[in-house]
């Protein structure tokens, strides 16, 4: 096609889904022959039954928690929607609160709108416009009902800004009025430093394949002391957290892509950190009328760099993107579908009339400086063209 | 960009609109197969939730799915573009106004002429796009120098030139049709020889914002409860006299048979509505037969037709096209009179004027004249 001079494949959107790594390939490789059912008493159950621990213990300690806490789960929003109805649904009949967020990912609003038509109250906590989150606010609504069973949900780190919330603060302040803290860390894992030990959270929500592991494998950690109603019934695997036939395959792929991604974190995010502040510089000087999303939160995502352009098609900047071989998403992939606006966008307040285009760049261990540079250059060219044509 | 009524260059981009029906399924895969670098869009015209159950049209969620899986299997970009509030706008909201003024609309005209065509042209400029493709059956006639012609498709029966007279002469100039060279059941065909997900998914029927062919629900819906068009309202003869009563004048179109009192010796028919007084008229089949017809918010694909030329005219989809005689035209507004007598001429359908195969333009009826005999 001549008027795309390079249209080879260039993968920006590990916030979407990470490729599956090779060590992580080799390691679940290495289990399918125990492709056993670990509930099974025989030695082969046993093996895989033996497999499914050594990826438990693995988790634990990478995460420096208790192995008795980790519950291998269907993925991320198997894992929120357990933390959060979980939860409500075991305080039935106590009045149970639950605060989420002004942009948690969807899978915690709607599983917090769901609790609420079972009966339990649901509060936003509204963010500034970083995406941080109002503790002040938070602070108020804890105090004003202490007594009643309450759950914090607040996401690590945020998934179409990177907005890193002030996990240890909203942890402090749950704790002190007596409420339990869930994170979505979904986004955060292997991102930023993530310890339990100094952050104790009480349920945390993670997922493989956005560490470079397989899809449709996640974790719930879960401290002994909180009281979760199961989402469904059956064997009493996962100590009838979650249960149905356990995948020690899947286990081992979460541990091998957690181990290569928390191993690695120090020094991948300070590449990325260049590559993030290298694009944005890029995009600020060269898109009329760019904004970055989150830019002036205390903390944020060193991988993830999400771009704002007023008055500018959304779905033509995208399209043309892919057009070019450059895979991104806009606001996140799961809203990608929907041909509608971000609602996280629209929490950060400002002048976001639509039309207005989000494009999220997000970047894994192979993405190269020139990576970066062709991006820049092709969304400066797209969006240019896009704004010369609106009315 | 580059306006041009010869065929694609060959690194032209095509953007293909994508119901998820079977028709763009394989437009989009007839131009991949050419090589063509394309791009599939799905308008989300509505929000379906609150409508209980799957939904079984065309243009909703489900044919956003469908449409996502055929531009996987041609590995072509595909979006999805939110139109829910402009589909409202000028077709929902046209939709509820013409019946509640006593009128038929058909708001697959409204969408074409609008939505699609109007909204999706500006979406290919900003995608680089110099062409639009549809899975319309019918076809663009292009000549080296002069103005893109819109033709009938070549399945007489699947023709839908009916509901495309409104489109910009500006998107015919830049519009694909590529089924409208086959006939349903080629088309049918070959998306089974292509393997398309789509190849065996039934024709809809419905409109695509009216769950079960319920449009009265889609009233209630919008309209304030006891508008009159909902309103119970007097059944009359032609001559004034009462013929019963009716549950609103929404329920009724002209030439509908169905829901009308009975015990006469012929058959009964509407033969007018009447919104303000809220009376439907009826009575038998003969006063149906109307010889001429005026047609308002008028658009012209072709040259604007003479006084006194003989064209054919269609004035309900599927209805045979027959001759009529141009009593005046111009920019907006038409008057035919027909050289046989038409029955059920309904305000808020199309009359689309056609010399031979190709489409001159068309308009919405506001009224029709004469009775069997022609007036003229």
């Amino acid at each position: 096609m001549s008027q795309s001079p390079d249209t080879r494949r260039l993968y920006l959107d590990y916030a979407a889904t990470c490729p599956m790594r090779l060590e992580v390939w080799r390691a679940m490789e290495a289990e399918l022959e125990f492709s056993f059912n670990p509930a099974s008493a025989h030695t082969l159950g046993r093996q895989a039954h033996r497999q499914l621990e050594i990826a438990r213990g693995r988790v634990a300690d990478l995460l420096s928690c208790d192995r008795a806490s980790v519950y291998f789960t269907g993925g991320g929003t198997q894992s929120d929607n357990l933390a959060i109805l979980g939860f409500s649904r075991a305080h039935d009949g106590q009045k149970p609160r639950v605060f989420v967020s002004q942009i948690e990912h969807k899978a915690c609003t709607e599983a917090g709108a769901r609790a609420e038509s079972e009966g339990a109250s649901l509060g936003i906590i509204p963010v500034d416009e970083t995406g941080t989150i109002d503790l002040a606010r938070l602070e108020r609504e804890l105090a004003r009902d202490p007594d009643r069973p309450t759950l914090v949900s607040v996401m690590w780190a945020n998934n179409e800004i990177g907005t890193v919330q002030p996990i240890d603060d909203v942890v402090a302040l749950a704790h002190t009025h007596g409420a339990v803290v869930h994170t979505d860390a979904v986004q955060a894992l292997g991102k930023v430093p993530v310890d339990l030990t100094r952050t104790p959270v009480d349920l945390l929500s993670a997922t493989a394949h956005k560490l470079g592991g397989p899809v449709g494998i996640g974790i719930l950690v879960c401290r002994p002391a909180v009281r979760l109603e199961p989402l469904s019934y059956g064997g009493g695997q996962e100590r009838s957290m979650w249960p149905g036939t356990q995948n020690p395959v899947g286990a081992t792929g979460f541990a091998a892509a957690l181990d290569f991604a928390v191993t690695h974190q120090e020094s991948e995010a300070e590449r990325w950190r260049a590559l993030r502040d290298h694009l944005e510089s890029r995009v600020l000087a060269d898109v009329p009328g760019a904004r970055i999303h989150g830019r002036g939160a205390p903390s944020r995502l060193p991988h993830l760099v999400s771009v704002g352009i007023p008055a500018c098609d959304s779905a033509a900047v995208l399209v043309s993107l892919d057009f070019e071989g450059i895979a991104v998403s806009g606001g996140s992939a799961c809203g990608s579908d929907s041909g509608i606006g971000s609602s996280v966008v629209d929490a950060l307040g400002g002048d976001i009339e639509a039309p207005y285009a989000t494009v999220r760049f997000s970047f894994g261990h192979d993405t190269s400086r020139d990576d970066v540079d062709r991006a820049a250059e092709a969304l400066a060219r797209i969006a240019k063209r896009v704004l010369a044509l609106a009315v | 960009m580059i306006r041009t009524t010869s065929a694609p260059a060959r690194d032209d981009k095509i953007l293909v609109a994508m119901s998820g029906g079977v028709d763009s399924s394989l437009s989009a895969a007839l131009l991949a197969r050419e090589g063509r670098s394309i791009i599939g869009v799905t308008m989300k015209t509505f929000c379906y939730s609150g409508v209980n159950g799957p939904s079984k049209t065309c243009c909703g969620l489900d044919g956003i799915a469908d449409a996502k899986s055929v531009a996987a299997q041609l590995d072509m970009p595909h979006f999805v573009f939110d139109v829910e509030e402009d589909f409202t706008r000028d077709v929902i909201d046209d939709f509820v106004s013409e019946y509640a003024a006593g009128r038929t609309p058909i708001p697959c005209v409204r969408c074409n002429s609008f939505t699609k065509f109007r909204d999706l042209v500006t979406r290919a400029d900003t995608l680089d796009c110099a062409w639009l493709a549809t899975g319309h059956y019918a076809r663009v006639y292009r000549t080296g120098s002069g103005p893109a012609r819109l033709c009938r498709g070549v399945d007489d029966r699947k023709d839908q030139t009916y509901f495309l007279w409104g489109i910009p002469r500006s998107a015919l100039d830049r519009l694909l049709l590529p089924v409208g060279a086959l006939t349903k059941p080629e088309v049918r065909e070959e998306a089974r020889r292509l393997e398309l997900d789509t190849a065996e998914k039934p024709e809809s029927f419905e409109i695509c914002f009216v769950p079960d062919n319920d449009y009265a629900g889609v009233l209630r819906r919008y309209l304030p409860e006891n508008h009159a068009s909902l309103s119970a309202g007097t059944f009359r003869f032609e001559d004034g006299g009462v013929a019963g009563q009716h549950d609103g004048y929404a329920h009724f179109t002209v030439g509908q048979r169905k829901g009308l009192p009975g015990g006469f010796a012929e058959p009964m028919f509407v033969i007018e509505i009447q919104p303000e007084a809220r009376v439907v008229v009826i009575g038998p089949r003969e006063a149906l037969a109307r010889s001429g017809l005026v047609a308002e918010a008028a658009n012209w694909l072709d040259d604007v037709p003479a006084e006194r030329e003989v064209l054919g005219v269609r004035i309900r989809h599927g209805a045979p096209i027959v001759d009529a005689k141009v009593v005046r035209a111009d920019a907006t507004s038409f008057e035919v009179d027909l050289l046989l007598p038409q029955e059920a001429i309904t305000p808020g359908q199309s009359a689309v004027l056609y010399r031979g195969d190709f489409v001159v333009g068309g308009g919405v009826i506001v009224s029709s004249s004469g009775g069997a005999n022609p007036s003229t």
